[in-house]
């Protein structure tokens, strides 16, 4: 990882929880990062992020089982199930978190050339393992952002800084038992927005109206110009293929369904069917949920479905680096082809990070412009 | 701070048009489906119990309407027995109200304008047997008039206020602001204030004050038309300081009255000062002093001695008393008084030598003269005098102003002839050495 010199490209480094604190893993360990956050398209869930660490292990000091070393506390190491660690881009002095996860798989080889893969998987995976219980009817009417945040007491998420959720419409309690994550998938569906991790390990809620105030992060373009990104792949998508003109709101067993369809749409490409359970705490709030999905993606539009680039091309002398590496999910990008511009959302990233290349991969989506108070 | 051109995102919202359909749907709800169901034959017991109850409703309403038209005609009867016309309404001892234009009328028997009967119309309400009022209540002023008496053994109520200067309470307090009482009160008994603390008023008048005091104030007769009488088996003024007696004023049945000092009088006299005035005379009795003025510097009787004391006159204008030794001074008009002369009076004694004495007689120039009227004595005579003028003695000197008296202002006032014998005797003796001179010669 040396040719990251951390001024004119980002130097990353990976760094373990270790008695407390971050300690960084020796850089000429490190053979190759590779991380995946996000969602492929913004008619999926937010997938639980992975980041695979590929480290030299010759000394085997990455080895689980070691009993001395950099990583073995009070003869154990540290390197187990759950352990915290962090990806961190430093630049200008400025340091950007690029990942953050728990340490899930450990594939350790012992060939010729000894290598550690370790994966590391964010928190929605530990939120998808506890399972909720039914709720009490004092949970009636509890905002979407309260719903989420009692799912994340009952896994034991910290409260504080580690969570920022946002979401004003009224849930119903729900008799039935479900796993924490889908009761807050629940919560998104009723709010049209988004949960996901960040990269800085927050637990985060955004409702619609989100999409409409994120900064536009970067503009990709074929041409050169200065500030902006040269992309070395576009993979577009034909907007039929995620058609929705017909959207059903289950609020639950014994309450009213809401369907919306909205005619113009069916009558040129038939009937496009989408199902949200959303347990919304009144009618209004199910019909007007039911109008905004069965409209926002009635309209096929072919749009940029993935953008690849070299993270080391952007721009000159990294100008560019501190809002690469700002950017979140949800985040706005833009790219301009043969002269047309596409505005697109951010649905997902991969990295992959080896010893002298950075490849970047971002999964987009238009932004469609409906938008409804729910 | 995002380095590339931010997109300008617009939301378009969504709205419902009739490009959209929206449907509602209830979940269907199987287990209360079944909680509907019922059978056939519970039904045909449901119409049946229906039907029964509806034959029941009938006949009650069937029985409803009789009565309702039997109370009809009951009403109607009894109406026309108590209003026999438009206006006027009989009761059941056939006492009638008759309701006109101008108010409604009571009464009982055939007239509602004459005989017992109470009217109440725009005046007020008024009272009549067969003549006038009997009482009345003016509807503009509410002043209430009464021929007869207001009686009852108890009369209840709040507050009696006569226009606020006469006001009796509920505990019959009697407040009066102001009042005059004219006419007679007559009382047999009672009291102002209480039995053993007040003025008690019976048959005879105020007879008895109870054992307070009367503070301040003034017992006023009018003069000459009445007189303020103490009658009792005292009758007699006692004076009191705290409650020590230290006087009385007392009459003495036929012989006058009497005021002495003490607890216990004694009109004979002598055990505690006192003074009588009777019939016959006045006399004052004291174990010391009898004073007019201030005892030490005015006129004093010493019962003691039985001697007059005139201190503050000067011996020549008047009598006085010495310690023991009675002498009486003539100074005056043929005024006494009598003057010491005894060695025993006297100190410094020294006999006079010297001379020049005879010239000083031979400028003594006596005068004859009539006392000025306003210095006599109404009914004396006022015959003419003769002697010196106190002003020629002072203005001889040479010691001849010592026989005159000089008045507090120093001014020659009166001439003491009993010192001029000195002077003459001393010019007699200056005389007889001349004449025994030329005789040896």
């Amino acid at each position: 990882m040396t040719a990251f010199d951390g001024v004119t490209s980002p130097a990353v480094t990976v760094q373990f929880l270790m008695s407390g604190s971050f300690v960084t893993v020796a850089t000429t360990d490190v053979i190759s990062i590779n991380i995946r956050r996000g969602r492929t398209r913004q008619s999926e869930r937010d997938q639980c992020g992975t980041a695979d660490i590929i480290l030299n292990n010759f000394s085997g000091t990455y080895n689980p089982d070691a009993t001395s070393g950099t990583y073995v506390v009070g003869g154990v190491s540290i390197l187990r199930d759950g352990l915290q660690m962090r990806i961190v881009a430093t630049i200008g002095g400025v340091a950007y978190n690029l990942y953050y996860g728990f340490l899930e798989i450990t594939r350790v080889d012992q060939g010729e050339a000894p290598s550690v893969t370790m994966t590391f998987v964010d928190g929605i995976a530990y939120i998808a393992d506890a399972q909720a219980p039914a709720l009490a009817a004092a949970a009636n009417a509890e905002t979407a952002a309260t719903r989420v945040g009692r799912m994340l007491d009952i896994v034991g998420w910290p409260s504080g800084a580690s969570r920022s959720l946002t979401g004003s419409v009224g849930m119903l309690a729900t008799v039935q038992n479900r796993s924490c994550m889908a009761m807050i998938y629940q919560a998104v569906d009723a709010i049209a927005g988004r949960f996901y991790i960040s990269r800085d390990n927050v637990a985060t809620l955004v409702p619609l109206a989100n999409k409409f105030s994120r900064p536009t992060q970067l503009l990709f373009t074929d041409t050169g110009a200065s500030n902006t990104v040269g992309y070395m792949e576009l993979f577009t998508n034909p907007g039929t293929y995620y058609v929705v003109n017909q959207a059903v709101v289950d609020r639950g067993n014994a309450n009213n369904q809401y369907t919306s369809r909205y005619n113009p749409s069916v009558s040129s490409y038939g009937i496009a069917k989408a199902v949200f359970d959303a347990p919304v705490a009144t009618n209004s709030n199910a019909e007007n949920l039911a109008l905004y999905e069965s409209r926002k993606l009635a309209d096929p539009l072919t749009y940029v479905e993935r953008i690849d680039f070299n993270a080391l091309a952007l721009g000159d002398y990294g100008a560019l680096y501190p809002d690469f590496l700002a950017t979140e999910l949800g985040d706005q990008v833009s790219v301009v082809r043969s002269g047309v511009q596409y505005n697109l959302v951010v649905e997902g990233m991969a990295f992959v990070i080896v010893q002298n290349n950075w490849m970047m991969s971002y999964t987009t989506s238009a932004i469609n412009p409906y938008s409804i108070t729910i | 701070m995002p380095l590339c051109p931010q997109i300008t995102n617009t939301p378009i919202t969504v709205t419902l048009t009739a490009d959209f359909t929206v449907t509602n749907v209830l979940p269907v709800l199987a287990a209360n489906t079944q909680q509907l169901a019922v059978t056939d034959a519970a039904a045909a017991a449901a119409v049946a119990t229906a039907n029964a109850a509806a034959a029941t409703a009938g006949a009650a309403q069937s029985t409803a309407n009789t009565a309702l038209a039997n109370a009809a005609t009951a009403y109607t009867a009894a109406i026309g027995s108590l209003q026999p016309s438009a206006n006027t309404i009989v009761n059941a001892t056939n006492q009638m109200t008759a309701i006109a234009a101008n108010g409604i009328t009571v009464f009982s028997g055939a007239s509602s304008s004459s005989g017992p009967r109470v009217v109440l119309n725009s005046t007020g309400l008024a009272g009549f047997d067969s003549g006038g009022a009997t009482f009345s209540i003016s509807a503009s002023t509410g002043a209430a008039v009464f021929s007869g008496s207001v009686t009852g053994s108890t009369i209840t109520g709040g507050t009696l206020n006569i226009a606020g200067n006469a006001i009796i309470d509920a505990s019959g307090l009697l407040t009066a602001t102001g009042a005059t009482i004219t006419g007679t009160i007559n009382a047999t008994a009672g009291y102002f204030g209480t039995v053993s603390n007040g003025f008690s008023i019976n048959s005879t008048g105020l007879v008895g004050v109870g054992s307070g005091l009367i503070v301040g104030g003034t017992i006023t007769t009018s003069s000459g038309a009445s007189s303020v009488s103490l009658v009792g088996s005292n009758n007699s003024l006692s004076f009191k300081t705290s409650s020590t007696v230290v006087g009385h004023i007392l009459p003495l049945s036929t012989f006058g009255v009497l005021t002495h000092y003490g607890a216990t009088a004694d009109p004979t006299g002598g055990t505690f000062p006192q003074m009588f005035v009777g019939s016959t005379g006045a006399s004052i009795f004291a174990s010391t002093t009898i004073g007019i003025g201030v005892s030490t510097s005015g006129i004093s009787l010493n019962a003691a001695t039985g001697g007059i004391n005139l201190n503050n006159q000067t011996n020549y204008t008047g009598v006085a008393t010495g310690a023991g030794t009675a002498m009486v001074v003539v100074t005056t008009g043929s005024r006494v008084a009598i003057v010491t002369s005894s060695e025993r009076f006297k100190e410094q004694i020294q006999y006079i030598n010297t001379t020049g004495w005879l010239d000083k007689v031979m400028q003594m120039k006596p005068i004859t003269y009539k006392t000025r009227e306003d210095f006599t004595t109404e009914g004396e005579p006022n015959e003419t005098q003769i002697g010196f003028l106190a002003e020629d003695i002072y203005d001889i000197g040479g010691d001849l102003e010592k026989a005159v008296v000089l008045d507090p202002l120093g001014e020659p006032f009166s001439l003491s002839y009993d010192r001029l014998t000195v002077f003459l005797t001393l010019a007699i003796k200056e005389l007889k050495a001349e004449i025994d001179q030329l005789k040896g010669e």
